[in-house]
Protein backbone atom coordinates (compact mmCIF):
# COMPACT_ATOMS: atom_id res chain seq x y z
CA UNK A 1 0.00 0.00 0.00
CA UNK A 2 1.15 3.18 -1.04
CA UNK A 3 1.91 6.42 0.75
CA UNK A 4 -0.48 8.50 -1.33
CA UNK A 5 -2.92 5.72 -0.57
CA UNK A 6 -2.22 5.67 3.35
CA UNK A 7 -2.69 9.17 2.96
CA UNK A 8 -6.50 8.98 1.10
CA UNK A 9 -7.39 6.36 3.83
CA UNK A 10 -5.86 8.75 7.23
CA UNK A 11 -8.04 11.42 5.37
CA UNK A 12 -11.24 9.38 5.25
CA UNK A 13 -10.51 8.04 8.75
CA UNK A 14 -10.53 11.81 10.08
CA UNK A 15 -13.31 13.27 8.40
CA UNK A 16 -15.35 9.78 9.78
CA UNK A 17 -14.30 10.54 13.30
CA UNK A 18 -15.31 14.05 13.17
CA UNK A 19 -18.61 13.21 11.52
CA UNK A 20 -19.20 10.89 14.08
CA UNK A 21 -17.75 13.32 17.01
CA UNK A 22 -20.02 15.55 16.35
CA UNK A 23 -22.24 15.50 19.46
CA UNK A 24 -24.40 17.84 21.85
CA UNK A 25 -24.36 18.53 25.28
CA UNK A 26 -27.02 16.39 27.66
CA UNK A 27 -27.67 19.19 30.30
CA UNK A 28 -30.40 19.12 32.37
CA UNK A 29 -33.15 21.15 31.15
CA UNK A 30 -33.45 22.59 35.01
CA UNK A 31 -30.85 23.13 37.20
CA UNK A 32 -32.85 23.62 40.34
CA UNK A 33 -34.23 20.70 42.12
CA UNK A 34 -37.19 20.41 44.18
CA UNK A 35 -38.55 18.89 47.20
CA UNK A 36 -41.93 17.26 46.57
CA UNK A 37 -44.82 17.54 49.54
CA UNK A 38 -47.69 15.20 49.54
CA UNK A 39 -50.72 16.12 51.81
CA UNK A 40 -52.03 13.49 53.71
CA UNK A 41 -54.56 12.51 56.99
CA UNK A 42 -54.15 9.25 59.14
CA UNK A 43 -57.54 7.62 58.56
CA UNK A 44 -58.38 3.96 60.46
CA UNK A 45 -57.34 2.04 57.25
CA UNK A 46 -54.03 3.94 57.51
CA UNK A 47 -53.43 7.40 55.30
CA UNK A 48 -54.92 9.31 52.69
CA UNK A 49 -54.11 11.78 50.37
CA UNK A 50 -56.04 14.88 50.48
CA UNK A 51 -56.45 18.33 49.04
CA UNK A 52 -55.42 21.46 51.23
CA UNK A 53 -58.82 23.79 51.06
CA UNK A 54 -57.36 26.66 52.50
CA UNK A 55 -55.35 29.10 51.05
CA UNK A 56 -51.60 28.22 51.14
CA UNK A 57 -48.47 29.86 51.38
CA UNK A 58 -45.23 29.02 52.35
CA UNK A 59 -42.39 31.61 52.86
CA UNK A 60 -39.05 30.95 53.70
CA UNK A 61 -37.87 32.19 57.36
CA UNK A 62 -35.57 34.70 57.49
CA UNK A 63 -36.14 35.33 53.43
CA UNK A 64 -38.20 37.79 51.52
CA UNK A 65 -39.29 35.00 49.41
CA UNK A 66 -42.69 33.74 49.03
CA UNK A 67 -42.57 29.90 47.72
CA UNK A 68 -45.77 29.26 47.71
CA UNK A 69 -48.13 31.88 47.16
CA UNK A 70 -51.83 31.61 47.95
CA UNK A 71 -52.63 28.12 46.46
CA UNK A 72 -55.71 25.98 46.89
CA UNK A 73 -56.41 22.40 46.80
CA UNK A 74 -53.71 21.28 45.75
CA UNK A 75 -52.52 17.38 47.01
CA UNK A 76 -48.53 18.55 46.86
CA UNK A 77 -46.39 20.77 46.26
CA UNK A 78 -42.90 21.66 45.23
CA UNK A 79 -40.90 23.87 46.78
CA UNK A 80 -36.86 24.96 46.17
CA UNK A 81 -33.93 23.96 48.82
CA UNK A 82 -31.61 26.48 50.19
CA UNK A 83 -28.06 25.64 49.15
CA UNK A 84 -25.75 26.25 52.05
CA UNK A 85 -27.69 26.33 55.00
CA UNK A 86 -27.86 22.69 57.21
CA UNK A 87 -31.67 23.69 57.98
CA UNK A 88 -34.52 25.22 56.20
CA UNK A 89 -37.04 26.98 57.97
CA UNK A 90 -40.22 26.92 56.13
CA UNK A 91 -43.35 28.56 57.10
CA UNK A 92 -46.87 27.39 55.97
CA UNK A 93 -49.62 29.64 56.24
CA UNK A 94 -53.14 28.54 55.70
CA UNK A 95 -56.02 30.88 55.51
CA UNK A 96 -59.78 29.59 55.52
CA UNK A 97 -62.61 31.19 54.01
CA UNK A 98 -63.60 33.20 56.90
CA UNK A 99 -60.05 34.65 56.79
CA UNK A 100 -58.31 32.89 59.86
CA UNK A 101 -55.14 32.24 59.42
CA UNK A 102 -52.93 29.25 60.57
CA UNK A 103 -48.79 28.79 61.15
CA UNK A 104 -46.74 25.88 61.02
CA UNK A 105 -43.76 26.02 60.64
CA UNK A 106 -41.12 22.99 58.92
CA UNK A 107 -37.47 22.55 59.33
CA UNK A 108 -35.98 20.26 57.27
CA UNK A 109 -32.66 19.33 58.20
CA UNK A 110 -30.31 18.34 55.24
CA UNK A 111 -26.71 18.16 53.58
CA UNK A 112 -26.10 20.08 51.08
CA UNK A 113 -24.19 17.88 47.97
CA UNK A 114 -22.51 20.09 44.98
CA UNK A 115 -23.42 18.33 42.10
CA UNK A 116 -21.36 18.95 38.89
CA UNK A 117 -22.18 17.84 35.31
CA UNK A 118 -20.08 18.88 33.03
CA UNK A 119 -18.17 22.74 31.96
CA UNK A 120 -20.99 23.33 29.50
CA UNK A 121 -23.85 22.81 31.99
CA UNK A 122 -25.12 24.37 35.00
CA UNK A 123 -23.74 23.46 38.39
CA UNK A 124 -26.36 22.28 40.58
CA UNK A 125 -27.26 21.52 44.63
CA UNK A 126 -28.36 17.85 45.54
CA UNK A 127 -29.74 17.47 49.12
CA UNK A 128 -29.49 14.12 51.38
CA UNK A 129 -32.18 14.65 54.34
CA UNK A 130 -31.62 13.72 57.70
CA UNK A 131 -34.81 14.98 59.38
CA UNK A 132 -38.14 16.58 58.95
CA UNK A 133 -39.83 18.66 62.53
CA UNK A 134 -43.14 20.67 62.40
CA UNK A 135 -44.86 22.37 64.94
CA UNK A 136 -48.44 21.33 65.67
CA UNK A 137 -51.03 23.67 64.88
CA UNK A 138 -52.75 22.00 61.56
CA UNK A 139 -50.06 19.73 61.01
CA UNK A 140 -49.90 16.59 63.29
CA UNK A 141 -46.76 14.91 61.60
CA UNK A 142 -44.46 14.82 59.05
CA UNK A 143 -41.97 11.94 57.46
CA UNK A 144 -39.39 11.81 54.81
CA UNK A 145 -40.14 9.68 52.27
CA UNK A 146 -37.12 9.77 49.44
CA UNK A 147 -34.12 11.52 51.88
CA UNK A 148 -32.28 12.06 48.47
CA UNK A 149 -33.31 15.39 46.66
CA UNK A 150 -31.92 15.43 43.17
CA UNK A 151 -33.01 15.80 39.27
CA UNK A 152 -35.33 12.57 39.82
CA UNK A 153 -38.63 14.52 40.85
CA UNK A 154 -40.22 12.30 43.65
CA UNK A 155 -42.25 12.49 46.40
CA UNK A 156 -39.45 13.05 49.27
CA UNK A 157 -41.96 14.08 52.53
CA UNK A 158 -45.41 13.38 53.73
CA UNK A 159 -47.10 15.80 55.64
CA UNK A 160 -49.96 15.01 58.01
CA UNK A 161 -52.51 16.76 58.82
CA UNK A 162 -55.13 16.78 61.33
CA UNK A 163 -58.52 15.60 60.25
CA UNK A 164 -60.47 17.83 61.40
CA UNK A 165 -59.01 20.53 59.01
CA UNK B 1 19.82 -14.56 -3.31
CA UNK B 2 17.30 -15.37 -0.97
CA UNK B 3 13.80 -14.80 -1.71
CA UNK B 4 11.59 -14.02 1.51
CA UNK B 5 8.55 -14.58 -0.20
CA UNK B 6 9.20 -18.21 -0.10
CA UNK B 7 10.68 -18.22 3.62
CA UNK B 8 8.66 -18.35 7.07
CA UNK B 9 8.63 -15.15 9.15
CA UNK B 10 11.24 -15.15 11.73
CA UNK B 11 9.31 -16.26 15.39
CA UNK B 12 10.65 -13.10 16.58
CA UNK B 13 11.01 -10.17 14.75
CA UNK B 14 12.26 -7.39 16.76
CA UNK B 15 10.66 -4.15 18.60
CA UNK B 16 9.76 -1.13 17.27
CA UNK B 17 9.13 1.77 19.14
CA UNK B 18 6.19 4.71 18.05
CA UNK B 19 5.04 7.71 19.06
CA UNK B 20 1.80 9.00 17.82
CA UNK B 21 1.86 12.58 16.26
CA UNK B 22 -2.43 13.33 16.85
CA UNK B 23 -1.57 14.13 20.39
CA UNK B 24 1.02 17.04 19.00
CA UNK B 25 -1.43 18.68 16.57
CA UNK B 26 -3.84 18.91 18.97
CA UNK B 27 -1.35 20.03 21.54
CA UNK B 28 0.22 22.84 19.23
CA UNK B 29 -3.41 23.59 18.26
CA UNK B 30 -4.19 24.40 22.07
CA UNK B 31 -7.20 21.88 21.36
CA UNK B 32 -9.42 21.57 24.47
CA UNK B 33 -7.81 18.15 25.43
CA UNK B 34 -4.57 16.32 24.60
CA UNK B 35 -2.37 13.17 24.85
CA UNK B 36 1.02 12.50 23.83
CA UNK B 37 1.54 8.61 23.43
CA UNK B 38 4.37 6.44 22.70
CA UNK B 39 4.39 3.03 22.58
CA UNK B 40 6.43 -0.54 22.22
CA UNK B 41 5.91 -3.61 20.47
CA UNK B 42 7.15 -6.91 20.28
CA UNK B 43 6.61 -8.78 16.65
CA UNK B 44 6.05 -12.56 16.02
CA UNK B 45 6.05 -14.09 13.07
CA UNK B 46 4.52 -11.08 11.59
CA UNK B 47 1.34 -11.73 12.97
CA UNK B 48 1.57 -11.10 16.70
CA UNK B 49 2.04 -7.91 17.86
CA UNK B 50 1.81 -7.55 21.49
CA UNK B 51 1.91 -3.94 22.65
CA UNK B 52 2.21 -1.95 25.48
CA UNK B 53 1.07 1.86 25.04
CA UNK B 54 1.50 4.79 27.88
CA UNK B 55 0.75 8.42 27.47
CA UNK B 56 0.06 11.91 29.54
CA UNK B 57 -3.26 13.18 29.32
CA UNK B 58 -3.76 16.55 29.24
CA UNK B 59 -7.36 18.90 29.69
CA UNK B 60 -7.96 22.74 31.05
CA UNK B 61 -11.18 23.68 29.44
CA UNK B 62 -13.62 25.86 30.36
CA UNK B 63 -17.43 26.24 29.91
CA UNK B 64 -17.67 29.16 27.17
CA UNK B 65 -21.88 29.61 28.76
CA UNK B 66 -21.36 28.42 32.27
CA UNK B 67 -17.60 29.38 32.76
CA UNK B 68 -17.44 26.24 34.32
CA UNK B 69 -13.93 24.64 34.38
CA UNK B 70 -12.61 21.67 34.35
CA UNK B 71 -8.77 20.53 34.89
CA UNK B 72 -6.75 17.48 34.48
CA UNK B 73 -3.30 15.95 33.65
CA UNK B 74 -2.10 12.47 34.02
CA UNK B 75 -0.88 9.71 32.74
CA UNK B 76 -2.21 6.43 31.52
CA UNK B 77 -1.39 2.86 30.56
CA UNK B 78 -2.26 0.05 28.03
CA UNK B 79 -1.67 -3.50 26.92
CA UNK B 80 -2.67 -5.41 24.26
CA UNK B 81 -1.75 -7.28 20.99
CA UNK B 82 -2.27 -6.64 17.30
CA UNK B 83 -2.76 -9.11 14.64
CA UNK B 84 -1.74 -8.37 11.47
CA UNK B 85 -4.30 -9.77 8.41
CA UNK B 86 -1.88 -9.29 5.80
CA UNK B 87 0.05 -12.68 3.47
CA UNK B 88 2.96 -10.86 2.00
CA UNK B 89 4.44 -9.69 5.64
CA UNK B 90 8.24 -8.86 3.94
CA UNK B 91 7.06 -5.71 1.68
CA UNK B 92 6.46 -4.33 5.36
CA UNK B 93 2.79 -3.38 4.77
CA UNK B 94 0.06 -4.40 7.62
CA UNK B 95 -3.59 -4.08 7.61
CA UNK B 96 -4.24 -5.63 11.57
CA UNK B 97 -6.56 -5.78 14.29
CA UNK B 98 -6.52 -5.54 17.64
CA UNK B 99 -7.71 -5.25 21.45
CA UNK B 100 -6.26 -3.10 24.86
CA UNK B 101 -6.93 -2.76 28.05
CA UNK B 102 -6.35 0.31 29.25
CA UNK B 103 -6.18 2.67 33.09
CA UNK B 104 -5.69 5.38 34.27
CA UNK B 105 -5.32 6.90 37.61
CA UNK B 106 -5.84 10.61 38.09
CA UNK B 107 -6.96 13.62 40.16
CA UNK B 108 -9.34 16.14 38.95
CA UNK B 109 -10.10 20.20 39.20
CA UNK B 110 -13.96 21.61 38.68
CA UNK B 111 -14.80 24.94 39.41
CA UNK B 112 -17.77 27.15 39.18
CA UNK B 113 -17.68 30.91 39.59
CA UNK B 114 -21.24 31.96 39.42
CA UNK B 115 -23.10 29.83 41.97
CA UNK B 116 -25.37 31.50 43.88
CA UNK B 117 -28.86 30.18 45.91
CA UNK B 118 -31.76 32.30 43.73
CA UNK B 119 -34.23 32.14 47.00
CA UNK B 120 -31.81 32.11 49.99
CA UNK B 121 -29.39 34.69 48.02
CA UNK B 122 -26.43 32.95 49.48
CA UNK B 123 -23.12 32.55 47.32
CA UNK B 124 -22.06 29.02 47.19
CA UNK B 125 -17.89 29.02 46.26
CA UNK B 126 -17.31 25.94 44.04
CA UNK B 127 -13.89 25.14 43.65
CA UNK B 128 -12.85 21.63 44.19
CA UNK B 129 -9.28 20.93 44.19
CA UNK B 130 -7.46 17.58 43.59
CA UNK B 131 -10.23 15.33 42.80
CA UNK B 132 -9.64 11.45 42.99
CA UNK B 133 -10.85 9.30 39.87
CA UNK B 134 -9.86 5.88 38.04
CA UNK B 135 -10.75 4.55 35.03
CA UNK B 136 -10.74 1.10 33.59
CA UNK B 137 -11.40 0.52 29.61
CA UNK B 138 -11.15 -1.59 26.63
CA UNK B 139 -10.12 -0.59 23.36
CA UNK B 140 -10.96 -2.56 20.06
CA UNK B 141 -8.44 -0.96 17.35
CA UNK B 142 -7.88 -1.34 13.47
CA UNK B 143 -5.75 0.45 11.52
CA UNK B 144 -2.79 0.03 8.65
CA UNK B 145 1.22 0.91 8.61
CA UNK B 146 3.22 1.05 5.68
CA UNK B 147 7.16 0.59 5.51
CA UNK B 148 8.55 4.06 4.25
CA UNK B 149 12.01 3.55 4.64
CA UNK B 150 13.72 0.48 5.96
CA UNK B 151 13.19 0.83 10.00
CA UNK B 152 10.92 3.82 9.22
CA UNK B 153 6.96 2.96 9.01
CA UNK B 154 4.08 5.12 8.93
CA UNK B 155 0.51 4.01 10.46
CA UNK B 156 -2.92 4.51 11.73
CA UNK B 157 -4.75 3.60 13.79
CA UNK B 158 -8.93 3.51 14.87
CA UNK B 159 -10.02 2.44 18.09
CA UNK B 160 -13.15 2.22 19.89
CA UNK B 161 -13.17 2.82 23.65
CA UNK B 162 -15.62 1.50 25.59
CA UNK B 163 -15.41 2.09 29.68
CA UNK B 164 -15.49 -0.55 32.02
CA UNK B 165 -15.51 1.36 35.26
CA UNK B 166 -15.04 4.69 37.03
CA UNK B 167 -14.85 5.88 40.09
CA UNK B 168 -14.98 9.58 40.61
CA UNK B 169 -16.15 12.20 42.98
CA UNK B 170 -19.81 12.46 43.90
CA UNK B 171 -19.22 15.91 43.00
CA UNK B 172 -18.95 15.28 39.55
CA UNK B 173 -17.61 12.74 37.21
CA UNK B 174 -14.80 13.86 35.30
CA UNK B 175 -14.94 15.35 31.94
CA UNK B 176 -11.97 14.30 30.15
CA UNK B 177 -10.43 10.57 31.17
CA UNK B 178 -6.50 10.85 30.32
CA UNK B 179 -6.08 8.17 27.31
CA UNK B 180 -9.98 7.51 26.90
CA UNK B 181 -11.03 10.96 26.00
CA UNK B 182 -14.51 12.91 27.02
CA UNK B 183 -16.27 10.82 29.22
CA UNK B 184 -19.12 8.79 28.52
CA UNK B 185 -19.62 4.91 28.34
CA UNK B 186 -17.81 4.16 24.78
CA UNK B 187 -15.94 7.16 22.45
CA UNK B 188 -13.86 6.64 19.23
CA UNK B 189 -10.45 7.89 19.13
CA UNK B 190 -7.38 7.57 16.51
CA UNK B 191 -3.64 7.86 16.47
CA UNK B 192 -1.25 8.39 13.52
CA UNK B 193 2.11 6.73 14.31
CA UNK B 194 5.69 6.73 13.22
CA UNK B 195 7.58 3.79 13.93
CA UNK B 196 11.07 2.81 14.34
CA UNK B 197 11.57 -0.87 14.13
CA UNK B 198 15.02 -1.60 16.56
Amino acid sequence: MGIINQIKYLLICILTVTIISCDSNDCPLNNVVYSTYGFYVNTADGEAKVSVMDTLTVVAAGTDSILINRMYEMSSIELPVSYTSGTDTLVFRFTNKNKETFEDSVFIDKENIPHYESPDCPTAMFHYITGIRTTHTLIENAIVVHPNINYNATENFKIYFYSLH
Amino acid sequence: MVNLSEQEAPVFGGVSLSADLVGVVMKALKSDYAQMEVAARLNFKEKYFPVFEMGYGSCDYEGAESGNTFKTQAPYFRIGMDYNFTKKWWKGNRLYAGVRYAFSSYQYDISSPRFSDPVWETECPFVYKDLKGTSHWGEVVFGIETRIWKFFHLGWNVRYKFLFSEKGSSIGNPWYIPGFGKFGTSGLGGTFNIIFDI
